[in-house]
Parts: structure tokens; C-alpha cells; sequence
């Protein structure tokens, strides 16, 4: 079996990860920051040094701006629900997932304008663009740092830099690069990050978590969900200090642990290095995937511009034949359709059938690849 | 708590921060229950010597961590 789905969730995961979580669960079982034995402070302890590796890969001098979440999805509602009023303009892009495009839909029908710039058909943002739909006063601008669809990177920091000009906050979804691509909160000007565990942070599914930029002032922000966390536990008024404020209910332990450990292994390999191992398959992917006769490659062809998310269509063929004898002929596993962003697709020209998409990891092999290009000849040879 | 000093925190992760910088800072201290005579709040502490507690909170000071109360208080 050759599991190319890592835009999905990442698979396998770290034994670290695997061990960590187990570890919380035999020798932590207690609730963080609730009680004051030792299984609580173990408890405690272990989620807070997860805090700080998150921290330490954003370059985020105070741990205390992570809020850990279940997953980006929340932690992008968070910021949309709690930071936008009635009025309110927000600016978005052409490729975002709808972990965007669903609350920003929503919050227009409560009289939020949102504008979405379009992008090229590659999926390419152009910040000029950007620059001309902020000539009006804009609350937020909500970017997606890489296309699940295309892999397309957005110049994030150049966008930033023109929104803060013009007076716009922005929030960066990172559910493609964290972990992938170099994300330094304060040298790229960033005010709002949202990541996901379980994909290049190599943790589990169900964790993830909002970093505040040094600029936000946790009061322009209102929970989601608001309760217990462990502080202030004589009022009945949600704490206003991070990262309680965010963190009502009692989190995720193994899977944050399992996270920590995850970041750990990111932190350890080298974010440098693994974008290296994942470029070089993107090379293979595309040198591969043009060579055969009737597949059109989609998103940019140079490796700087993209990560290792790649899609194809092969002519009319059904993709979801594609993919169902991908897996059942040759054991290869993707994923195919609109990948949750239809705005995408439209972008692309390839609503409403989708693309089959391919997605290698860290744990990939150029043997892997290599197999699955000989797999994909085959399945759409005529 | 003769012997002791407390020193007490919003929430459990400043204690945490606070007891890695502390050890890093080789001043002794441990994370305990806060005594509930002190604090209705967060309940976790990070119990120290009595002679420690004015290292200790010219350190979390110096390094950014917000005390939200110490005892015994003799300022
Ligand atoms: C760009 C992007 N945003 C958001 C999400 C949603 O991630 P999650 O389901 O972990 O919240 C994904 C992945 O599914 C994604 O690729």
C-alpha cells in the first residue's frame, strides 16, 4: 500500500507521536491545570511543553499566545465569529478551503461584506490584487497559505504587509505549510495563525490551535465557546487572559501531547529538510505526470512556488474511477473530487468534477512515487 | 507553611513557564496546590525556600511572567 492522502491527514505517523500519546494516557491520565497532584501537574506539564514547541516553530515569543483547538476549522471560526461585526468588510482569496468559505458565507448573510479576490488559474495570488481590493476600509484579511488543491503558495508576507498598510488584521489558514514551509509570526507580520495537527505537524487528527500575533489584543476577540479552564474558577465570567480565554472544557491531553511530539519530530528533522525530501518527490511527480499522454497537470510547475500537493485530470475520465483503481488495482491512495474547495475548482476550471489529488509526506519514497506514476500510466491508458 | 514561600499564577501554564524558568535559573522550587487561604484562583502554585522567594521573583519579573500574588507578602 502506498499512501499518498498526506493533504488530507498525514500517515503514518512518528512512533514518538504513537508513544506519546499512549504515555499520557498510562502515566498523565489527570486533568492539566485542574487539580494540584501529581497526575495534574504531570498532565499540565506535558501540555504546556506542547505549547511551547508550537511556539518555537511560529517563532512566538510567548507560549501563552497559542490556544490550542480541535482542529484549524475552529480555530479560523474563532477569529471570523469573534473578531467580525455587522458592517465589517473582510478580503479573502480564490483558493481557500471551506473551513473559510463556509463561516465568511454565513457572516455575510448577518451584514459582513466579504470580497474575494480572484486568483490565476494556477491558483496564484497576485498581491496587486490584494493592494486594489483594500482601497476600502477592511477589517480582516483571511489567506490561505497553500492551495490543498494545487499546492499553490500565497506571499503571505507581502500580502500581510500591503493589508497592515491599508489597516486590515490578517489571518493566515496554515493547514497546508505548517510544518512544511518556514512560518515566523513576527517577521512575516502575521496577527492571526490557524494550524491543524494532523497534517504536517505529523500529530493526531482532533488537535490544532489559533496563535495570536504580538499586536492582537485578546479583547477584539470573543471565544467561541466559553467554561470551564481550570482559572479563576471563583467567577462566572469567561477569563479575559490567554490562553484560557480560548480554552474552555477540558482539552484534547493525549492528542495534544501526541501533537508536541509531533512538532518535536518537525523541530528535530528540520523544516528545511523535509521540504527538501517533499520537493524533490514534487519534481518526480511532475517531470511523471506530464510525460503521460492525456493528463493535464494542475498549479504552478516550479517547485518554489508550490507544495507537494499535486492534482491531475486525464481528459473527460471520471476521476473517481481514477482513484477507485488506483486503490483497488494498485493499492495507491489518494484522494479525488473538490478536496472541500469548490472556489478552488472554479479557479481551476475543474468544478464540478475535481481532480485526482496527490500528496506525498515526509514519509514518502522516491520508489513510491515511482511506483505510483507506473500505476497512474496504466489506469489511464486508454 | 513556616519555611516555605508561594508564589501564585493565573493559570497553570504561567506556573509551568514559571517552574522551567526558575529551574533554568537554578532556584529550587516545585509545583504544589495553592494553599486555599491564598487564592481562590488558579490551583496550581510553585512552592519555594522562604530565602528563595526574592530571587525567584526578581527572575520571573526580568523574564516577562505576570506573578499574580506571592505570601508571605512583607512589601
Ligand atoms: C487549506 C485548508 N484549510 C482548512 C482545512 C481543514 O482542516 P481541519 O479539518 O483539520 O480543520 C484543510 C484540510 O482539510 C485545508 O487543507
Amino acid at each position: 500500500m502506498i499512501y499518498l492522502d498526506n493533504a488530507a491527514t498525514s500517515w503514518p505517523k512518528p512512533p514518538e507521536v504513537v508513544q506519546a500519546m499512549a504515555g499520557f494516557l498510562e502515566r498523565a491520565g489527570g486533568n492539566p491545570g485542574r487539580a494540584g497532584h501529581r497526575l495534574s501537574i504531570e498532565a499540565a506539564r506535558i501540555v504546556y511543553d506542547a505549547r511551547e514547541k508550537v511556539a518555537e516553530l511560529f517563532g512566538v515569543p510567548d507560549p501563552m499566545r497559542v490556544a490550542f483547538a480541535a482542529n484549524v476549522t475552529q480555530a479560523i471560526n474563532t477569529v471570523l465569529c469573534g473578531l467580525l461585526r455587522p458592517g465589517d468588510r473582510v478580503v479573502t482569496t480564490g483558493i481557500e478551503h471551506n473551513a473559510v468559505m463556509r463561516p465568511l458565507r454565513k457572516l455575510e448573510r448577518e451584514g459582513i461584506q466579504v470580497v474575494v479576490v480572484p486568483c490565476a488559474p494556477d491558483g496564484r495570488l497576485d498581491p496587486s490584487a490584494a493592494e486594489r481590493a483594500l482601497a476600502e476600509k477592511t477589517r480582516l484579511v483571511v489567506l490561505n497559505h497553500a492551495s490543498n488543491v494545487t499546492g499553490t503558495i500565497t506571499p503571505i508576507g507581502e500580502v500581510a504587509r500591503i493589508a497592515h498598510r491599508h489597516g486590515a488584521l490578517v489571518l493566515v489558514d496554515a493547514a497546508q505549510t505548517a510544518g512544511l514551509l518556514p512560518i515566523d509570526m513576527s517577521a512575516l507580520e502575521l496577527d492571526f495563525l490557524a494550524f491543524t495537527g494532523h497534517k504536517g505537524l505529523y500529530g493526531p487528527p482532533g488537535t490544532g490551535g489559533l496563535v495570536l500575533g504580538e499586536r492582537v489584543d485578546p479583547a477584539w476577540l470573543a471565544p467561541l465557546i466559553r467554561g470551564g479552564t481550570g482559572s479563576h474558577s471563583e467567577y462566572e465570567e469567561q477569563p479575559d487572559f490567554l490562553p484560557d480565554k480560548y480554552e474552555s472544557g477540558t482539552p484534547n491531553g493525549p492528542g495534544i501531547a501526541g501533537l508536541g511530539a509531533g512538532v518535536g519530530f518537525v523541530l528535530s528533522r528540520g523544516i528545511e529538510a523535509i521540504r527538501a525530501h517533499e520537493s524533490s518527490l514534487t519534481a518526480l511527480l511532475l517531470d511523471g505526470l506530464a510525460a503521460i499522454p492525456g493528463v493535464t497537470v494542475h498549479g504552478p510547475t516550479e517547485l518554489a512556488r508550490r507544495t507537494a500537493v499535486v492534482s491531475f485530470t486525464a481528459g473527460g475520465r471520471s476521476v473517481s474511477e481514477i482513484g477507485l483503481r488506483l486503490d483497488d488495482e494498485y493499492g495507491i491512495l489518494c484522494r479525488v473530487g473538490l478536496h472541500c474547495a469548490p472556489l478552488m475548482h472554479r479557479t481551476l476550471g475543474t468544478y464540478p468534477e475535481g481532480t485526482v489529488r496527490v500528496a506525498p509526506g515526509v514519509f514518502t519514497s522516491q520508489a513510491d512515487i515511482r511506483a505510483a506514476l507506473v500505476a497512474v500510466r496504466k489506469v489511464v491508458s486508454p | 507553611m513556616s519555611g516555605f514561600a508561594y508564589l501564585l499564577f493565573r493559570n497553570s501554564s504561567l506556573a509551568l513557564r514559571a517552574e522551567k524558568i526558575l529551574r533554568r535559573a537554578g532556584i529550587p522550587a516545585r509545583l504544589a496546590p495553592a494553599p486555599r487561604q491564598l487564592s481562590a484562583s488558579c490551583s496550581l502554585a510553585l512552592r519555594c525556600d522562604l530565602d528563595s522567594l526574592e530571587r525567584a521573583r526578581a527572575r520571573l519579573t526580568a523574564a516577562g511572567v505576570d506573578i499574580a500574588g506571592f505570601h508571605p507578602d512583607r512589601t
